[in-house]
């Protein structure tokens, strides 16, 4: 897996589980699930943005030193 | 103080648990392939561009001596003027050796940087591994624990309906409806 394909990577797989968790949130509906999902769901959007943003700024540091010493 | 606990289907609960455990291997092994990557850039910085330019910088120096030779020869011989293309050739080769020491010092120095962007990288992409290792383990662990106890619960409630008289209504309308805390 490349630096480049990575981040779409992570996306996709935050993506698939909020799709799952939507399905299975439409059946189970009691404080548990609330709960749940703030336990465990409600923190991943952040810290994936913040994933995505430290490997784009990778990436450019990557690019950047091959320019360095071509 | 519990609540009732309303699920509908207990079967969506099952199906969301393996979401979890791809979603916790994906990202751990998404988040690891960047620093991997730059770990092979610097590597290759380090075994193959440092010593390159550091060899450029001998190989140009000694260019420069020799096209630093012809001139002095020149200077040096019956016309005490050396030839415009000897001076030429000496700036070049001085030129050549100076590039090749700045190369030589942004590689080193790009190195350093790219050491320390690797670190920021780590640093930053922390949390998400925290989610993807720790709390999908828990969340998986919790989710079987919910799973376990609306199985026990709906088992329970056959097992109470059975014993009754058939024509006694059920207590729950819905299985899996209940309060299982």
């Amino acid at each position: 897996m490349s630096l480049s394909s990575s981040k779409g990577v992570l996306t996709d797989a935050v993506k698939s589980l909020r799709v799952s968790w939507q399905r299975c949130n439409t059946t189970w509906l009691d404080h548990n699930a609330e709960q749940f999902e703030r336990d465990f769901l409600s923190r991943i959007d952040p810290a994936a943005r913040q994933a995505c943003d430290a490997m784009d700024h990778l990436r450019s540091a990557c690019d950047e030193a091959r320019r360095a010493c071509e | 103080m519990s609540s009732p606990a309303r699920v509908s289907d207990i079967q969506a609960l099952s199906a969301f648990r393996p979401s979890l455990i791809r979603f916790s291997e994906d990202v751990q092994r998404t988040l690891t392939s960047p620093g991997s990557d730059a770990g092979r850039v610097i590597s290759w910085m380090q075994r193959e561009r440092l010593p390159y330019w550091k060899r450029e910088i001998r190989v140009r120096s000694e260019e420069a001596v020799r096209a630093n030779t012809k001139l002095v020869q020149q200077t040096s011989s019956e016309s005490p003027r050396p030839s415009v293309d000897a001076r030429k050739d000496y700036e070049l080769a001085k030129r050549r050796v100076r590039e090749a020491e700045e190369k030589y010092e942004k590689t080193r120095q790009s190195i350093l940087k790219l050491e320390k962007a690797v670190k920021r990288y780590r640093g930053a992409v922390q949390p998400m591994a925290s989610i993807a290792r720790s709390d999908m383990s828990e969340a998986v662990a919790r989710l079987d624990g919910y799973i376990a106890a609306l199985d026990a619960y709906i088992s329970a409630g056959q097992s109470h309906a059975s014993a009754k008289p058939k024509d006694q209504p059920e207590e729950h309308e819905e299985s899996g409806k209940g309060n299982i805390e």
